[in-house]
């Protein structure tokens, strides 16, 4: 089967879409200093639950304690949300936050 | 002595006398006991917003949240009468102990190393208990 070019580019123009790419903003897991907390608990925790190397859970650890809070983790919401109830049922303050 | 000392092969022995095992169950069945208990005095420092944007949190995921804590909790009071504990279980004492310490630092209030300073001296006493606890087991992970 045959189409005259003029079909042929009435259809083209019918099967034209307009592609968007739709980006969701990452979300971030925030870590909130504390006054009481052991820093070598705070380090147990990271690695335990992200599975860091000792020394970016020491790094983070040290940010937190610095400069009252470190993102820990960023990117997909829902994975966000599971790592701050893990986070938030070993005893740390952390809450999650959508990148501005 | 230490109060928590890791072996070759892995696990932690305990060493806690009879009065450390009381004040250490009695924190597990306190974390245990606040989780189901809405009323508890530290049930609202043991379940802040995850998200504070947001109007109220997803059910699905404080049930998350709960499930794992009582997860941890449970299993630490379970162990409580154990000499030598593994890892994981060694972990569930740690986390249990934080939130301890984390709901006591909610109830009053503690903002900084000051606040804690000016503390009643039975509860100083008692946060620098945990404290004490949650630096031996921390070592041990």
């Amino acid at each position: 089967m045959t189409t005259s070019p003029r079909s042929r580019l009435s259809t083209e123009s019918d099967t034209d879409t307009i592609t968007r790419t739709v980006t969701k903003k990452p979300w971030k897991v925030l870590v909130w200093d504390d006054p009481v907390t052991p820093m070598r608990v705070v380090e147990v925790i990271f690695r335990k639950i992200f599975g860091y190397p000792a020394a970016k859970c020491t790094q983070l650890m040290l940010t937190v304690h610095h400069e009252g809070k470190a993102v820990v983790w960023s990117g997909a919401q829902d994975r966000a949300v599971h790592y701050c109830t893990q986070l938030q049922a070993a005893g740390l303050m952390a809450s999650v936050e959508e990148e501005s | 002595m230490a109060l928590f000392k890791k072996k070759r092969d892995g696990s932690i022995s305990v060493h806690l006398n009879g009065a450390g095992r009381a004040f250490v169950g009695e924190i597990f069945n306190q974390v245990v006991a606040a989780e189901n208990d809405p009323d508890h005095e530290w049930h609202l420092a043991m379940n802040p917003p995850i998200n504070p944007s947001a109007n109220s949190d997803d059910p699905l995921a404080t049930f998350s949240r709960q499930k794992e804590m009582a997860s941890n909790s449970e299993l630490a009071q379970m162990t409580i009468n154990e000499d030598t504990l593994n890892p994981g279980e060694a972990y569930a004492w740690m986390t249990s102990l934080n939130l301890a310490l984390r709901a006591t630092v909610g109830l009053h209030n503690l903002s900084d190393e000051e606040s804690l300073q000016m503390l009643d001296p039975e509860v100083r006493q008692y946060v620098v208990s945990i404290q004490s606890l949650l630096f031996g087991l921390a070592d041990c992970l």
